[in-house]
């Protein structure tokens, strides 16, 4: 198919214009002329079709009238230069012939699609469409619908009330949803006119709706409308006059640009990508002034196809000058133009391909709207343009460049990884103009795309049909790491951090919202080397929800927040997110988490925490969201689990960093024979066969695994039923109770609130994984279970054989406390008894020590004592090392 | 009938094109057609050999304009967007191949000429490089073949974009290639993928520079057929060979470049044949570090700073890249391929699947390592154990599966650097040990060409052959393993030794290795022997460490 009353058939149109014309009748080709009242004329960079539309009006008609006229004999003079009869001079000469009814059959030329139709639907599309047809539009393809608050509210006709909010605010850009045109009865050829020839019919709605800014006004001065009255009124309809209205399609499918091909060429595509280089802004010459030197005519040259072409002669017959005609600079009309570089995003490159890039031309009010990095959802009119390029040394090879003319931006495409709004100016990035999705709601991301829905309909059935089967959590940890040998209680707790709790805020605090409570679950496996963790660890970066893998020892505090580097095109400062930053939203796997330098897990405690990165360099202050749940894994102090030595002795972690983590496993390796063969052969199957045996036994795939958890995150928000609140009290205090031993008479902290808000959290992250809106007993029954389990093995004080939650919340445990007491009176009585101001030997002190007591001294609980009686001034160390000498203070 | 058409492809493709465009108008289907027919005409192996090549020996320079030419060629970069082109010229001859660029030199200026956007199509657009660290001994089997009629050109080429070679100042070519026939091939090549593409030779624009003000011409190949190359470069089968060919190759390796050390001989074999079996679970390629590696004397000998370990590979391997790590290719040079406005630089190692990459380690000197050297660092290291290479774009990273079997070097007792499956200390037998260490290319005592070749049958065949295992076997392993276990933890308890646990890592290190020791034997079935072997080769290789 061709269109070429699009292509550049005619480049000189202006200058081509037969000398038989009446040099004068057109003021806009002579503007040096002085004339009547001039109105704008449409030149839309991105549309620059040969049917440019002149919205003049000349007085207030409420009709398609003059202008449409104009429009179609610039259509026929096209056509005319073509070598088509048609008798077109008629209309030149008569521009504002009576149109009541246009009664020509004006198509776009080699089509039949008739411009005058065209215009007349959408002018009804634009009186006539209400919400409750995109309603009963998405209903019937199988959409979910949002129902309307009200019945009156699917009965506002939307674009009416968006015009007038356009009159309002001055706005000049009409986002149309091309979804709209299709649930609108009569409009639905518009939506494929729209598809193949935006060229001719985006400015032919551009006209309409500058009619209808026009009617509506006048309509309202007519009923008196409120600041529309008299002189107010004229006003307004003046500016509107004086205005060009653009309209910006968008909601389409999105394709992917590898798919983009020359039938594409000239027609409307959506595509998606993510902005990589964004020139500056570039002033990009429309009409062009040129001025004959010898008889000093003027004449105006439009941009063609990105080109001006300099008219060779002058065009007036009596000079005729070759070569005489020079451009005049400030004469020429510019608007802004961007060029952007898009490349594919991540999701949407085929496995094992590198990314294309794509250029995209985004003019006037888009211009600047992206920023590189920013993910957008593009609509714009696909280009093929021949490039000459003319080197020195060889012949003149004709290339083809292609690229977007864009008319529609969508910030923040592509769902998973949008951009975060807080580095932004306040209102600075909205994509200029009005109106959005028919439906008056949220634009919701996938909304106008069709094809994708009907898609994501049915995985969304599927995802239920899931959720409703009995066995479903064991389905999912069995498919979490198929290939990691048993570990199921271990399975489990990621799983319920993959799904994570509901987020809570306190709404009504002051200052827009009160202290928010983190959902998110926080898991540390502790273990023996070669235990697979860090297996696991990777695979749960692969299928969570932006998942960010980082090694403790690899990355520095600066790796895991931000930094600020100097970006090499624009070379301005840039923050560039770390892995925290970046899993926003996500789970962030830190291997070796031990390894980690103390500054780098110093900014740990304010992530687990408060869920936030504070930044403060190169003049840079901020604070950025870090509400990522952590997966760590750390392995032992010694190479391998002492199980005589509590949790704390055995990993090199603060205390106060392994209390913000909701389950901490260990992850041991026991000797067991039966085990053991188990592993043997699981693992010979694996490693010795050519192709790996599979497990047969029913899971999940991968990406239908990672399908359910987004699905359950995204629309599942689970609400603490009263039975399970009062189970979760029950289980709490339970908890809390088993530090009470009537026998004892210290007590030990078993349960403290963190741990309740770690059960009220991973209630939730059950329920959500059951698909279920309400947290019911079930859920606080195995939140409880998994608490309890992850609390036996890490909670345990060796030496007592009892939980005690402080050795985790303060890294001494209550019977290490006890002890501390007797070791302290020991050493002191030791000091007193050896009398003399010499004190005693470390060493000796020690070991005398040893010999009274019935349990090997700890040399590290030694220091700890020593040190403490150090602070109280009662003891005092000289020395260094092995000379260590403790001498008694008196006071 | 054939041969003339042999002769009419090579001495003029051009005129083929236009001629087969006369019978075939449908320009959807004529690349197609195209490719069909050029790959008929060349598809026996003598006359493909007649096909003149596209080599270092022969660069672009050397071959007449719009000549048929083969390149056998990596996959560097297909990040580039497709290009346009008109299928059909104005007066209905054929286009593309870069024919019709040249026609609008009469039309010059007329800028009236009327564009058919229907017979616009698309063309993908690639670059191909040299195979990085191809060795030499199989261009000369490759290559020799073609004509030499061409005459050698005796200028050296210079490539005009250097920064897509893996190795930086590295004789190669560069070659962008235009691949018109697009569901068939195009879509699916992958970087670093190895291909011969056949096609006719020319300058062209670099594609998708066309922003840039000047463009620069670089050499341009439209293809006419392609084919897919085997990793191991000469297509090998799993036939066997003599059993003593393997103890005369670990021989001539340990005498010829490890000072006599059979053992480590043996590992690098072992190392040398290891490919990845599977993603997941991950069973990769096992990687060696050869510690206790002496560094040159630099008193002694000539100026050969280059372990004869590595020409002794070179004549076995067909391809082997070496990366002589120092603070400066550390901190000046990228590992990981990058894109930079939109141009994928290359990085060493952006290496083909089944090549082995040689890590020294001699040539680190003290100093401070920057930001990219951390980065470099990282990425070797991810590479050698989880065999990925993410390529860096614009705002975001792309991860891409590599195969890469890695040997380093270190002077020390285990790499300053990096993690390796296998370490093994190397211990010099003969007398002049160390100066054996770093014997110039032309010291090195080559075995008959025979053997040679065996030598490399060997590798090849043992690169494609598969292994299996019997149930048995497997049941003795699974004892073993339970037995080895419960010993270990018998004499833990007694206390002593705090030492590692034998856990399911080792098991799997033994398995691998017992699989390599398979291949290398050119076994198909693990056997009880080859698994007390692997076994045996283990318990020296912790003794020599310990």
């Amino acid at each position: 198919m061709a269109f070429p009353s699009s292509s550049p058939a005619t480049p000189r149109r202006r200058a081509d214009i037969p000398s038989d014309r009446p040099p004068d009748s057109d003021p806009l080709d002579f503007p040096s002329t002085p004339s009547a009242v001039r109105t704008p004329r449409n030149r839309r960079g991105d549309i620059h079709s040969s049917l440019s539309i002149t919205p003049s009006m000349s007085s207030r008609q409420r009709r398609i009238t003059s202008n449409a006229n104009r429009d179609f004999t610039d259509l026929n003079s096209d056509a005319n230069n073509l070598e088509i009869p048609a008798s077109s001079g008629p209309f030149l000469s008569a521009p504002a012939a009576p149109a009541d009814e246009p009664d020509e059959i004006r198509a776009i030329w080699g089509t039949t699609v008739n411009l005058a139709e065209t215009m007349q639907k959408f002018r009804q599309f634009l009186r006539g469409f209400k919400p409750k047809y995109r309603m009963v539009y998405d209903r019937n393809i199988g959409l979910p619908t949002r129902p309307f608050a009200t019945p009156e509210e699917g009965e506002v006709p939307l674009y009416e009330t968006y015009m007038r909010r356009m009159r309002q605010t001055g706005d000049t850009n009409l986002n149309l949803d091309m979804i709209n045109l299709l649930a609108y009865t009569g409009s639905e050829k518009l939506y494929s006119q729209l598809f193949k020839y935006p060229q001719e019919v985006v400015p032919a709605m551009d006209q309409v709706l500058k009619d209808l800014m026009l009617e509506t006004a006048d309509m309202d001065q007519q009923s008196g409308m409120e600041g529309m009255e008299g002189a107010d009124g004229d006003e307004e309809i003046a500016e509107i006059m004086g205005r060009v209205y653009k309209v910006r399609p968008f909601g389409l499918p999105s394709v992917n640009m590898r798919e983009l091909n020359p039938t594409d060429t000239d027609k409307l595509v959506c595509i998606k990508g993510l902005v990589i280089r964004a020139t500056p802004v570039i002033p990009d010459m429309k009409v062009a002034f040129f001025r004959c030197l010898t008889c000093s005519h003027t004449v105006q040259v439009e941009i063609d196809r990105g080109k001006i072409e300099e008219p060779a002669r002058c065009p007036r017959d009596v000079c005729a000058s070759v070569g005489t005609m020079s451009l005049v600079h400030n004469r020429c009309e510019f608007a802004d133009r961007q060029v952007i570089r898009l490349q594919e995003t991540p999701d949407a490159v085929p496995d094992g391909q590198t990314p294309h890039t794509v250029s995209l031309s985004v003019y006037d009010e888009l211009v600047d709207v992206a920023k590189p990095g920013d993910r957008l959802v593009v609509s714009g009119i696909f280009r093929s343009v021949p490039v000459r390029v003319n080197p020195r040394q060889r012949a003149i090879k004709s290339l083809f460049k292609t690229y977007l003319d864009v008319v529609h931006v969508k910030l923040g495409g592509g769902g998973t990884l949008g951009f975060d709004r807080s580095t932004r100016p306040a209102g600075g990035d909205h994509t200029p103009g009005v109106g959005g999705a028919g439906d008056g709601g949220d634009e919701d991301e996938e909304s106008g795309i069709d094809g994708r829905l009907s898609r994501k309909a049915e995985m969304e059935e599927k995802l239920r049909n899931l959720s409703i089967r009995p066995d479903i959590y064991e389905l999912l940890s069995r498919s979490l790491a198929p290939s990691i040998w048993e570990l199921d209680d271990i399975k489990k707790g990621i799983l319920l951090q993959l799904f994570g709790g509901t987020n809570k805020s306190i709404a009504r605090g002051g200052g827009g919202g009160g202290p928010r409570y983190r959902g998110d679950i926080n898991v540390l496996l502790v273990g023996d080397p070669g235990t697979s963790k860090s297996q696991i660890l990777q695979y749960v970066h692969k299928i969570a929800p932006r998942g960010v893998y980082t090694s403790g020892k690899g990355s520095s505090a600066v790796g895991l927040t931000a930094y600020v580097t100097r970006d090499p095109d624009s070379k301005q400062l840039v923050l560039e997110s770390g892995a925290l930053v970046l899993s926003d939203g996500g789970v962030c796997c830190i291997d070796e988490f031990d390894k980690m330098s103390d500054a780098t897990r110093s900014v740990l405690h304010e992530v687990m925490e408060q869920q936030t990165v504070s930044i403060a360099k190169a003049g840079i202050i901020t604070t950025l969201n870090a509400r990522t749940s952590i997966l760590a894994a750390a392995n032992p102090v010694g190479s391998k689990y002492d199980v005589n030595l509590p949790i704390t002795r055995n990993i090199d972690l603060p205390p106060t960093l392994i209390s913000r983590f909701d389950l901490l496993y260990l992850v041991l390796d026991q000797v067991d024979e039966v085990l053991d063969r188990k592993l043997a052969q699981h693992l010979v199957s694996l490693y010795l066969e050519d192709a790996p045996a599979r497990a047969t036994e029913d899971i999940l795939p991968l990406n239908e695994l990672s399908a359910y958890i987004d699905y359950a995150r995204s629309k599942i928000h689970p609400v603490i039923t009263e039975a399970a609140g009062a189970e979760l009290v029950k289980a709490y205090v339970e908890m809390r109770n088993m530090g009470d031993d009537p026998r004892a008479n210290e007590k030990r902290i078993t349960a403290t609130t963190r741990q309740l808000e770690s059960m009220i959290r991973l209630s939730e992250a059950h329920a959500r994984m059951r698909f279920s809106e309400f947290v019911e007993l079930q859920d606080v029954t195995e939140a409880c279970r998994l608490m309890r389990e992850a609390i036996r093995t890490s909670a345990m004080d060796p030496r007592t054989g009892k939980i005690d939650m402080g050795l985790l919340n303060t890294g001494t445990a209550q019977g290490q406390r006890k002890m501390r007491d007797d070791m302290r009176r020991e050493v002191l009585s030791i000091l007193d008894n050896s009398g003399g101001g010499r004190g005693i030997k470390w060493a000796d002190a020690m070991k005398r020590l040893g010999d009274q007591s019935s349990v090997k001294v700890d040399s590290t609980e030694f220091g700890e004592v020593i040190k403490a009686l150090e602070n109280e001034g009662l003891v005092k160390v000289v020395g260094e090392r092995d000379r260590r000498m403790i001498r008694r203070m008196e006071g | 009938m054939v041969s003339s058409f042999l002769t009419d492809a090579l001495t003029d493709p051009t005129l083929v094109l236009h001629e087969l465009f006369q019978d075939n108008h449908n320009i959807d289907s004529f690349p197609a057609t195209v490719s069909a027919h050029f790959s008929h005409i060349f598809r026996s192996l003598d006359a493909f050999n007649e096909i003149p090549v596209l080599n270092v020996q022969f660069p672009p320079e050397a071959h007449k304009d719009r000549s048929l030419v083969r390149f056998r060629a990596m996959v560097q970069d297909t990040s580039t967007s497709p290009e346009m082109y008109m299928a059909k010229q104005t007066d209905s001859t054929c286009g593309g191949w870069g024919i019709g660029d040249e026609s609008s030199t009469t039309q010059d200026q007329s800028h009236s000429e009327i564009i058919d956007y229907t017979s616009l199509r698309e063309c993908t657009v690639i670059w191909a490089v040299t195979i990085p660290g191809e060795c030499s001994w199989v261009v000369n089997e490759l290559d020799s073949s073609g004509p030499t009629s061409t005459t050698k050109k005796q200028t050296t080429h210079s490539p005009s974009q250097p920064h897509k070679f893996p190795v930086p100042d590295t004789p190669h070519i560069g070659v962008q290639v235009k691949i018109y026939d697009n569901f068939r091939v195009a879509e699916s090549l992958r970087s670093t993928e190895l291909r011969t593409f056949v096609g006719i030779l020319t300058s062209e624009l670099l594609h998708g520079d066309l922003e840039t003000p000047d463009p620069p011409f670089v050499p341009t190949l439209h293809v006419l057929f392609s084919q897919p190359i085997p990793s191991t470069l000469i297509p090998r089968t799993s036939k066997h060979l003599e059993r003593d060919i393997r103890d005369e190759l670990i021989t001539w390796i340990a005498e010829q470049g490890l000072g006599g050390d059979r053992e480590a001989a043996e590992w690098v074999l072992l190392c040398t044949l290891a490919r990845t079996q599977s993603r997941s679970p991950s069973i990769l390629p096992l990687s060696l570090t050869l510690s206790y590696f002496p560094l040159p004397s630099l008193s002694s000998h000539s100026m050969v700073n280059t372990p004869s370990l590595l020409f002794v590979l070179s004549h076995l391997l067909p391809t082997l890249s070496v990366l002589p790590l120092s603070l400066h290719t550390l901190n000046t040079t990228s590992f990981s391929p990058e894109s930079k406005k939109e141009n994928l630089h290359s990085g060493w190692l952006q290496l083909p699947s089944g090549s082995i990459c040689v890590v020294t380690e001699g040539g680190v000197t003290e100093g401070g390592i920057l930001e990219r050297g951390l980065a470099n660092l990282r990425a070797l290291q991810k590479m050698i154990t989880s065999q990925v290479l993410e390529y860096i774009f614009p705002y975001s990273r792309f991860s891409f599966d590599t195969e890469v079997g890695f040997l380093i070097l270190s002077e020390g007792r285990k790499s300053t650097f990096f993690q390796t499956s296998v370490n093994l200390p190397l211990k010099l037998v003969d007398t002049n040990g160390k100066e054996g260490l770093y014997k110039s290319p032309g010291e090195i005592t080559l075995p008959p060409p025979e053997k040679l070749d065996l030598f490399r049958s060997l590798i090849g065949n043992a690169k494609v052959g598969s292994i299996t295992i019997g149930e048995k076997v497997a049941e003795y392993i699974r004892n073993d393993f339970v037995r080895e276990r419960q010993a270990m933890a018998s004499t833990m308890v007694t206390g002593s030794t705090a030492g590692e646990m034998f856990g399911s890592d080792d098991l799997i290190h033994r398995m691998m290795v017992a699989r390599l020791l398979a291949l290398s034997l050119q076994e198909v079935e693990i056997t009880v022997e080859i698994w007390e072997r692997a076994k045996e080769l283990e318990t020296t290789r912790l003794t020599r460490l310990a």
